[in-house]
């Protein structure tokens, strides 16, 4: 075996070492590409989205005696402004049979139009057919910010 | 034979002075207090000869202590032979219990008769300590009387069942006195009960009807707040069924006997029995309790509207209202039933097998009604297949992994107007119904175009995706064509 026979021999080693560099690179490649877009080709079942509070809006988005609707993760909740520093948070879906509830101003009231239902302003189910009060919800003000959680 | 005959009157006079010393010792020995006291012609006395204690050969000393047997005043009531005098307090219904509970005593009685009463009085509500806090609020003698107690189907005795209220009443009526113990209890039972078909009925001395034990109970009687109580809301009706459900209690009264089992198997009866909902109505929801009567035609609205306010406002504004009243049909119940209300379905609507409206409309008959069922029940029927639709979209775009929180959000409203629609078709107003339905209508629309639009946009960036992974292995596949030809050996 001659000098340059050897040294052919030693870059075949090194050229097949780099090919094999390489296509192992093309694999790793190749399956952290692969994997994502498979699995957004199939998505997994989604969970409903855990919220546990809500920025509402600013303190002066509510008027003294109004009330406000929000989204709280898939379910409404109401808050309403029962005078210049107090906020109560009450959950919006009647406690009958789901229907969104609303607060009635002059007679004080939060109503469902379904049925009928009424509830006082802390939630206590007082008249028509809600067999439960609403469930409540923390207000926090934060910087001039309301923030709606849930009641730990 | 002779001396023996001349024997004969002596021992005749001797046997007649003895037979009258031993009557008049064995009167005495009897009830020496009693004797004494009636002598006194006291009121105790007087009662005690009517008493069922007396007549069954007890004695004034078996509840006061004492010897009975000795005329000696002093004797008869001295401490040292167990005189007590008159008990007080739970002394009093321990002096009964001290036979009443001993089951072998008492079966020499009446092998029938209950010995638990004075453990029942003790664990009810009038077991409980009095204001003065000396003993129970209630004594055996506080219903069944001290001197002169009548077996309780004696027609004298307080607790007869034509007794009983007015026995009940002698504390429940008086506010002053159920002040002290209660001031939220009505004191006004009575005189309701009194109006009640079970009151009247008592009251011409019928004792198979309800009084105040038949439902509360008699020793063991709980607040009705108490869950062993007999009035406890989810125990009402298997009380008042106790005597309505039973053939053969009930057949002196021409009425029917399975309101309980049609109850049962009503969506009330449902709530309160599988989901043990307090709220549902239960028996005197609707009928009353202690003026327990049936709702008369004109009331029904009334008392179901109680709950049902809302569809009770719109029927009463209805064209229905003016037309049952001419006919005298029961309100609610011409639909929906009595006992037996069940959950209310869409196919109570319209014009269909099985609706409601087709007992008084028809093609020929009433046919405006008959139109706006047909039409209602249309519109019904279509707010149902869209709510389906746009849940099945929100359904398929949140399975493709898009964002659909708002678009389920929004689902409710479709639900909201359904819920609405049930209740504004007892105004039977087609343009208000159709002022419901149209929301619903709309957000349906909005729901099911938007969760298209999600499904597109993902089958958009799903191809899109597709085309940029054919682009990038393509150039990745040149490339490397392109470097193993730059690597090729010229020479070759």
């Amino acid at each position: 075996m001659d000098k340059t026979e050897i040294n052919k021999a030693e870059k075949n080693d090194r050229r097949s070492f780099l090919k094999i560099l390489l296509s192992g690179g093309l694999a790793g490649f190749a399956a952290i590409t692969i994997y994502p877009i498979l699995s957004f080709l199939n998505p997994p079942k989604q969970t409903e989205v855990e919220v546990n509070s809500v920025v509402v809006g600013k303190v002066d988005d509510i008027k003294p005696g109004d009330s406000k609707i929000f989204r709280f993760g898939n379910k409404p909740v109401i808050i309403i402004r029962i005078d210049e520093n107090n906020f109560r948070a009450l959950s919006a879906t009647c406690t009958h049979l789901d229907c969104t509830v609303q607060y009635k101003k002059d007679e004080k009231i939060i109503w469902c139009a379904c049925h009928n239902g009424k509830y006082d302003l802390y939630g206590k189910n007082v008249s028509g057919p809600p067999p439960r009060p609403l469930d409540k919800f923390n207000v926090a003000i934060k910087n001039d910010e309301l923030i709606v959680s849930k009641e730990a | 034979m002779g001396i023996k005959m001349n024997y004969i009157p002596k021992l005749r006079l001797i046997t007649i002075v003895l037979s009258i010393f031993i009557i008049q010792y064995t009167y005495a020995a009897d009830d020496q207090c009693l004797s004494c006291h009636q002598g006194l012609d006291d009121k105790p006395s007087k009662l005690f000869i009517e008493d069922v204690h007396y007549k069954a050969g007890l004695s004034c000393s078996s509840c006061h202590g004492g010897n009975s047997n000795s005329d000696d005043m002093d004797l008869a009531m001295s401490k040292s032979n167990g005189f007590i005098g008159v008990p007080v307090s739970n002394s009093i219904s321990e002096m009964c219990s001290k036979c009443h509970s001993d089951f072998d005593y008492m079966k020499k009685y009446n092998s029938n008769i209950h010995t638990n009463q004075f453990v029942k009085l003790k664990e009810s509500v009038h077991g409980k300590l009095a204001v003065n806090g000396k003993g129970m609020m209630l004594q055996c003698i506080t219903c069944h009387n001290a001197h002169g107690i009548k077996k309780a189907n004696d027609p004298k005795s307080p607790v007869y069942p034509t007794n009983v209220p007015q026995t009940c009443n002698k504390c429940h009526g008086n506010a002053t006195f159920m002040q002290s113990y209660n001031p939220a209890i009505s004191v006004d039972q009575l005189t309701k009960y009194r109006t009640s078909v079970h009151g009247v009925l008592n009251s011409k001395g019928n004792i198979k009807v309800a009084e105040c034990a038949s439902c509360h109970g008699s020793h063991d009687i709980f607040s009705a707040k108490d869950v062993r109580s007999k009035v406890y809301k989810l125990n009402i009706p298997g009380t008042c069924s106790n005597c309505h459900s039973d053939k053969n209690y009930m057949k002196d009264f021409d009425i029917p006997t399975d309101q309980f089992a049609k109850y049962q198997n009503s969506v009330h009866g449902k709530a309160v029995f599988e989901k043990q909902d307090l709220s549902a109505p239960v028996c005197n929801d609707c009928h009353g309790n202690h003026g327990a009567t049936p709702p008369g035609i004109e009331s029904i609205s009334k008392v179901c509207g109680s709950c049902h306010a809302l569809n009770a406002e719109l029927f009463s504004a209805s064209p229905h209202k003016k037309a049952f009243d001419e006919k005298k049909y029961p309100e609610c119940e011409t639909c929906h039933g009595n006992h037996e209300i069940l959950i209310a379905k869409d196919q109570l609507l319209g014009v269909d097998k099985g609706a409601i409206c087709l007992k008084c409309h028809s093609e020929n008959e009433n046919q405006k009604g008959y139109l706006i069922a047909k039409e209602m029940k249309k519109l019904t029927d279509s707010l149902i297949v869209s709510d389906s639709i746009a849940k099945n979209m929100v359904f398929q775009a949140e399975q493709k992994g898009m964002d659909v929180e708002e678009l389920k959000y929004k689902l409710r409203e479709i639900h909201q107007a359904r819920l609405e629609g049930r209740t504004i078709v007892h105004s039977f107003d087609e343009a208000k119904f159709k002022e419901v339905t149209t929301k619903g209508f709309k957000t349906s629309d909005t729901i099911i175009t938007e969760a298209k639009a999600a499904v597109d946009e993902f089958y958009f960036r799903r191809y899109g995706l597709g085309v940029a992974v054919a682009v990038i292995t393509f150039l990745i596949v040149m490339l490397f064509l392109y470097i193993k030809k730059i690597e090729k050996p010229k020479s070759l």
